[in-house]
């Protein structure tokens, strides 16, 4: 075949779609962006709303104690506050690594050479979060039988404490870890090799990640 | 940029720049794929909408967004399933039935032939023939003009005689 045949062939009308074709499968994708957006904030409310009023709870408790209510004791219980602050320590070290690499791709959308990159990046910095996210689910499992110690100690849980602690607790654990490790290796690990190859075809001359 | 401006913006370029994303899905994918491909490049394009500068041609904009969008696109066979499903409900009849016209052949030999490609040249040769420059492509893949001048030369051979074995054989 010819250029100027090929060039012809791809201006043909075969080659256009069809409005209808257009608008099913835009109003499709709106139908979908809905839901997802619906799914993604209702997520991240909930996750914020049960952080907050815990930690809004235990706060209002340490410096307006209630005398009706047990009064917390951080010289006693400080494995509890430990446990609280945990979470929030990773939200903002993630935000932390978020900026900085946003900071670092400043440029992502120079070319898509550059946007491989910046989501190259991105993956990792994906792998590496639930990499601390299993290390802190380790730590709080580590550090449940202190808590469950100074709870008891101080009078403020019985008994009943420890099927949650030493049961539901880990068995969640696990069922987070199964699901990470089934991330990484299924959907982490190949996208970071897919965008890898991606990279190696722009001569191999790509500079680093981060650079 | 608020949402209604946001609605208007990807009606607008959905209905004038349609073609670069049906070249794009059937240059990346085939078959059922393509839905699901069409799915993720109408997702990249709303998604991109808010950092669209309008001193830059939009049209320049989608070629970025899509192909970057094409290159980086995997198939999950979740999604794959679900979207297979819904799209056999909502393609039309028509498309299945019908000889196909010589043309719609030979696009379709061109388009299994473009997939054959790696996916940076597969991208280099759909935006040839959408009739960009080679310093257009340059920009838009960070790569020198000398580079893509002479991968597209080779592209161009390869394809012509992909095709030519492709027409003797049917």
């Amino acid at each position: 075949m010819k250029p100027d045949a090929l060039d012809h062939l791809w201006r043909s009308p075969h080659n256009q779609p069809s409005a209808a074709q257009l608008e099913q499968n835009k109003m499709q994708f709106l139908t979908d962006l809905r839901r997802r957006h619906r799914g993604a904030v209702i997520f991240m409310i909930w996750i914020l709303m049960v952080l907050t009023f815990i930690t809004g709870k235990v706060a209002v408790q340490l410096l307006w104690p209630n005398p009706a209510m047990d009064r917390i004791d951080p010289a006693r219980e400080w494995g509890f506050l430990l446990l609280l602050a945990l979470p929030w320590a990773c939200l903002f070290l993630f935000f932390r690594r978020y900026r900085q690499h946003r900071a670092r791709h400043g440029d992502f959308a120079q070319s898509i050479s550059a946007s491989l990159r910046a989501l190259l990046d991105e993956n990792r910095i994906a792998r590496d979060r639930q990499k601390w996210v299993a290390w802190l689910w380790a730590f709080m499992m580590g550090l449940m039988p202190l808590i469950v110690h100074q709870l008891r100690a101080a009078g403020k849980a019985g008994d009943e404490i420890l099927v949650p602690a030493f049961v539901m607790l880990p068995l969640l654990m696990l069922a987070v870890f199964g699901w990470m490790l089934w991330r990484d290796r299924q959907i982490l690990g190949p996208r970071q090799r897919h965008l890898e190859s991606l990279l190696a075809s722009y001569d191999g001359a790509a500079p680093p990640v981060g650079k | 940029m608020n949402s209604p401006e946001q609605h208007q913006l990807f009606d607008c370029w959905t209905r004038e720049h349609g073609a670069i994303l049906h070249h794009v899905a059937h240059g990346f994918a085939e078959g059922d794929d393509r839905q699901d491909l069409m799915q993720e490049l109408l997702l990249a394009v709303w998604k991109a909408i808010p950092a669209f500068r309008h001193d830059a041609q939009p049209s320049t904009f989608i070629y970025r967004v899509t192909h970057n969008a094409a290159m980086t696109w995997q198939r999950t066979r979740r999604n794959y399933r679900r979207k297979v499903e819904q799209f056999s409900a909502l393609m039309p009849v028509a498309e299945a039935g019908g000889a196909a016209a010589p043309d719609a052949e030979r696009l379709e030999a061109l388009y299994a032939a473009i997939r054959e490609l790696p996916p940076l040249d597969r991208s280099l040769i759909l935006l040839s023939l959408d009739g960009l420059s080679y310093r257009g492509m340059a920009a838009l893949h960070g790569l020198s003009e000398g580079n893509v001048g002479a991968r597209l030369t080779r592209l161009r051979q390869k394809l012509a005689i992909t095709l030519k074995e492709t027409c003797h054989e049917t």
